[in-house]
């Protein structure tokens, strides 16, 4: 840390004049020494005052509402005898234990609850086997009411549309062979 | 004739009268509250709150500090506590804080524009920043009893100050010359 570095450090503590002996000692010296340093501790001197009268100009129109007073007294007045500082107190201690014990019940549910979803899974479907059968694909889209069954017939693919409710129905004629499927 | 009697209510000590409290500390305390909440409104109910708790809690008050230290102790934190139900509800509803342009530098003097100015600016900053500037700026409190009231070490108060004066700067308009003489802030400490 250099001096000018060191002496910004101490700068507000100097104004204040709160400084040990050392350190004042310091201060003052390097102030001596130092343009740059001085004319810092110079404008932050005129830095503070210019921003008390601003900060006064600010706040220069309010002024303590006339019934004060009575608010003050009505406030004690109603204030429930009982409620004195112990009863705040205790209040308080519950509010403390009660907030960090909710956050840790969510989140041992959170928990909780993850881990039982991760166990009631389903087993993963065993290896897919092909449809024996008559080969088809049938597409239904799941936001769709119409279903589409693919099937070939002689060389050919044949769309038909069916609706959901009739897929079952639609049966494929024995002669359909399982062929290697074909766009 | 409510107004000349003395108050007295069990709560409160014979020591601490509260038409003398008001009489001395309400319209500083009230500044300060408006500076800190940036409403007026809401300054006048943190004010009246801050004598309550005082009263109430006269007897813990040891005389270790000035009484006005102390009731801004109370007002301190009633502040902090008012601005974080704002917050919450500045989440859920629209912003309760009034927002205000600066008057233009045309229509009123160079001083009242840079009150006016630096009120709107002071109200953009966190409040912890805003809480150091008006410790330091408008209380005139010392480092010490600024890390005192806030509950933190004196290099914090610094290192916040600092930051706190660097963001208002960018906060003011360009025609505030405020800060134009000031090259402390442009080093960290």
């Amino acid at each position: 840390m250099t001096h000018c570095e060191t002496f910004h450090d101490l700068l507000h503590e100097l104004l204040d004049g709160s400084l040990d002996a050392g350190p004042q000692a310091f201060a003052q010296l390097h102030l001596g020494q130092c343009d740059s340093c001085r004319r810092a501790f110079l404008a932050e001197q005129a830095y503070a005052k210019a921003m008390k009268r601003s900060l006064e100009q600010a706040t220069a129109g309010v002024s303590i509402r006339l019934q004060m007073r009575q608010d003050v007294i009505r406030a004690l007045a109603a204030t429930p005898a009982g409620a004195n500082t112990w009863q705040h107190g205790w209040q308080g201690l519950v509010r403390f234990l009660i907030r960090p014990a909710g956050a840790a019940a969510a989140s041992i549910g959170v928990i909780l609850l993850f881990f039982a979803v991760r166990l009631h899974r389903p087993e993963p479907a065993s290896q897919a086997t092909p449809p024996s059968g008559p080969y088809v694909w049938v597409i239904t889209a799941p936001l769709q009411t119409q279903t589409h069954v693919f099937r070939r017939h002689n060389d050919t693919i044949e769309d038909a549309v069916v609706s959901s409710a009739s897929v079952g129905s639609a049966s494929l004629s024995d002669d359909d062979q399982q062929p290697s499927p074909k766009r | 004739m409510d107004e000349v009697q003395p108050v007295s209510t069990p709560m409160q000590p014979a020591s601490l009268d509260l038409q003398d409290l008001i009489d001395s500390h309400g319209e500083r305390l009230l500044r300060s509250a408006c500076l800190l909440c940036g409403d007026e409104t809401e300054a006048q109910d943190l004010v009246q709150e801050t004598f309550v708790q005082a009263l109430k809690s006269a007897h813990r008050f040891r005389g270790d500090s000035a009484i006005y230290t102390w009731l801004h102790g109370i007002l301190l934190n009633l502040c902090r506590r008012h601005l974080r139900k704002q917050k919450r509800l500045v989440f859920e509803e629209e912003p309760l804080l009034k927002e205000s342009s600066p008057p233009s530098p045309v229509d009123e003097s160079d001083r009242d524009f840079c009150a006016a100015g630096l009120a709107v600016a002071l109200r953009k900053l966190s409040p912890e920043h805003r809480e150091v500037i008006v410790l330091r700026y408008y209380e005139e409190m010392k480092i010490e009893e600024i890390a005192r009231q806030i509950g933190a070490s004196k290099g914090t108060v610094k290192s916040r100050l600092h930051y706190a004066v660097r963001h208002l700067e960018k906060l003011l308009p360009k025609e505030m010359n405020l800060f134009a003489s000031s090259d402390t802030y442009h080093q960290k400490p």
